[in-house]
């Protein structure tokens, strides 16, 4: 009896967090790739929430993603209202669970491409990709495009591949590159333009340059109601159109000027690259 | 007195500032002792920690982590305040990573060490430390250590002014102030023994007048009445006269004794054996039947007043030849012992004479005190006592010494 009784209890309790869950499914959940430490995430992302929950009327929380492995799986299974996503992950998440509603990429200093650089010591005597024959190499991360993906696709272009290097490394970060490459320990590294600017000076020149990507881009998940993807574009997309949307945008990352437009062909020639370096092998 | 004090003074403050010299030298010595090994110790713990820092940035460039030595860098850098300027260079000279705190101190020590990482990676970490803090702290602390040893310094030499100085000085000023009373009583003394001489002489002046008159009326008592008076009366006529004659005698050396008292000193060297000799003269010449032998020394030269030395003379020699008026083998001696008195010269004049009682050689020098009476010897008893002052006067002493009827000498001390 009193067994019983206890275990309506604790049915009764079940079902009142049932219903809680229900009713915070109101709120919207918008996912970011874990680029940086959470702490400094949530601080950047937090006014763009905020702003996003005044223009949608519900509640916006911040989701920092466990790897960008997860991110992709958490967007791509609809767990995740908005993700905001780097172009090679956003490929693999058209890839494994098919076409996302778009809703703008980002522009830094106008620019909604980017490129990367193949750098090597200003007193380098290379002067083409062919000529890294023997040579050691410097990439980032392996997920990364500018510093790993691109890189090693205009590598085996031109008729470098890995193995034709007489060693190569992933550093991890874009800065580990460029300073690995200036203490001349690698003949020539992979980096991202503006991380091959910021060290130019120091004694660094392009050896190469990739062609332009599209840049970082905010998806929603595939049932969203069309009104709430409709609210969410035009809300990015006003984002440079007032001063307190320009200091959101800066909040997030210095030198960001606008949201703009996005649709999937602008990210066709990554698409491509990366196609090729699936047949290549290169690519799992 | 005073310059023993100062004296005392000098040393007490050379003593004074031989120890505050003493004390800053020693502070100013262990401090940059102290300096020498914090900095020693400064270098050592700089030289750990950076060799710790290295391995971790060696660990850090190892795993490919370039980026992060900068931040490591930074933080470390930071966290020691005493870094100036650190610096990480690779091989190819590409500086990695760098910090440098503005500092415009020149007290600064470096410190470098070079370390490998990963297969074939060489770099080198420079390290300036800024140690003025250290220097700013212990130049303060020497500081504070010398104005304390000044003051126990101060405080030592005033206790010790106190102790010692004090009571000298105390003692001193006593002393003086005594010196000064005696000095005012001297001239006092000095003022009213003048006074007296001169009242002795305008007596004895005056008293020669009515002597006169005794004397000279008696000679006319005696030949105007020489038919009446009989030969009993006569006598007694002579003898008013003879007194007379005595005193008057007796005035004049009194005279002479007052006026020695009062004239100046007139200081010029003065050789006595020819002054004695011109003496001796005189009385042989006064005295032609006396026959006396006498013997000088040479070269007795003094520094004395050429007339009263003269008097003086004439009076000890006077004596020598009167008493040896009645000795069969007269014999007259001047001469020096070669020993000193005083720092001054001994003379004697000896005779072979009639000689004295010393029991009564303390009145040998008063005025008008006789040993003889004046039917053996005459005189007046003036003579010695204007000898011991002329004698005195040039700062000397004189004394005697006799037996009676084995001669008598006299000794005296003279400036030479």
């Amino acid at each position: 009896m009193k067994t019983l009784l206890s275990q309506l209890a604790q049915l009764l309790a079940l079902g009142l967090l049932l219903v809680n869950t229900v009713s915070a499914q109101e709120a919207l959940t918008l996912g970011i790739h874990p680029y940086k430490s959470a702490s400094k995430l949530i601080a950047a992302y937090t006014p763009l929430a905020d702003y996003l929950a005044g223009k949608l009327g519900v509640p916006v929380k911040i989701h920092i993603s466990r790897d960008y492995q997860t991110h992709i799986q958490l967007i791509g299974s609809g767990q995740l209202d908005i993700a905001y996503m780097g172009p090679a992950s956003y490929i693999k998440l058209v890839e494994y669970y098919g076409s996302k509603p778009l809703l703008a990429r980002q522009a830094i200093h106008g620019k909604p491409e980017f490129r990367g650089t193949i750098i090597t010591p200003l007193t380098s005597p290379l002067q083409s990709l062919d000529q890294l024959h023997g040579k050691r190499f410097a990439f980032g991360d392996p997920e990364s495009t500018m510093s790993h993906l691109v890189p090693r696709y205009m590598l085996w272009k031109a008729g470098v591949d890995a193995n034709a290097l007489l060693e190569y490394r992933f550093l991890g970060s874009h800065d580990n590159v460029a300073l690995a490459v200036l203490a001349g320990d690698f003949d020539a590294g992979a980096v991202k333009e503006a991380v091959f600017r910021k060290y130019a000076e120091r004694g660094l020149r392009a050896l190469a340059t990739t062609p332009a990507l599209s840049e970082h881009l905010f998806v929603t998940r595939s049932r969203l109601a069309p009104q709430r993807v409709e609210q969410l574009r035009s809300a990015l997309l006003a984002l440079d159109k007032t001063t307190d949307g320009r200091h959101i945008m800066n909040t997030i990352k210095p030198g960001m000027t606008a949201m703009l437009p996005v649709q999937d062909s602008d990210y066709d020639n990554l698409r491509g690259i990366m196609d090729a370096l699936h047949e290549h092998g290169t690519l799992k | 007195m005073s310059t023993a004090l100062n004296r005392t003074r000098r040393s007490f403050y050379r003593f004074l500032l031989v120890l505050a010299v003493f004390l800053v030298l020693i502070d100013t010595l262990i401090i940059s002792q102290v300096y020498l090994n914090s900095i020693e110790h400064e270098k050592t713990h700089a030289g750990h920690e950076t060799r710790m820092f290295t391995k971790l940035i060696a660990e850090a460039l190892t795993r490919g982590d370039y980026s992060s030595v900068e931040y490591m860098l930074t933080q470390w850098a930071r966290e020691r305040q005493d870094i100036a300027h650190i610096v990480v260079t690779t091989a190819n000279g590409f500086t990695l990573a760098e910090y440098r705190r503005e500092t415009e101190h020149s007290q600064l020590r470096r410190y470098h060490e070079s370390f490998e990482y990963g297969s074939h990676g060489k770099a080198i970490i420079d390290l300036v430390l800024d140690v003025s803090d250290i220097y700013h702290h212990l130049t303060q602390l020497v500081i504070q250590l010398i104005l304390f040893s000044l003051l126990i310094a101060g405080l030592l030499g005033y206790f010790l002014r106190q102790v010692a100085i004090r009571p000298l000085q105390k003692e001193i000023t006593e002393h003086r102030r005594t010196g000064h009373l005696l000095e005012q009583r001297t001239r006092a003394l000095a003022a009213s023994n003048r006074e007296l001489e001169a009242y002795s002489y305008s007596m004895a002046h005056d008293l020669r007048a009515p002597l006169r008159a005794i004397t000279s009326f008696s000679q006319i008592l005696k030949q105007e009445a020489a038919d009446r008076l009989n030969d009993e009366e006569k006598d007694y006529v002579d003898r008013i006269v003879n007194a007379g004659q005595r005193m008057a005698k007796l005035i004049d050396d009194l005279l002479e004794l007052a006026r020695l008292s009062r004239s100046e000193l007139q200081v010029a060297p003065v050789d006595l054996g020819k002054l004695a000799d011109s003496i001796l003269e005189q009385l042989q010449h006064a005295s032609p039947e006396r026959r006396v032998d006498y013997t000088m020394e040479p070269d007795l030269l003094v520094q004395g007043d050429p007339k009263l030395l003269r008097v003086a003379l004439e009076n000890l020699l006077g004596n020598a030849w009167k008493y040896t008026g009645k000795t069969a083998h007269a014999h007259i001696e001047l001469g020096s012992t070669g020993t000193r008195r005083n720092a001054m010269r001994i003379f004697y004049i000896r005779d072979n004479g009639s000689g004295f009682d010393m029991q009564y050689k303390d009145k040998l020098f008063k005025p008008f005190q006789r040993l003889h009476d004046a039917e053996e010897f005459e005189g007046t008893g003036i003579g010695l006592a204007s000898v011991q002052h002329i004698i005195h006067r040039h700062g000397g002493t004189i004394w005697a010494e006799s037996q009676p009827g084995q001669g008598a000498t006299f000794y005296f001390t003279l400036p030479d």
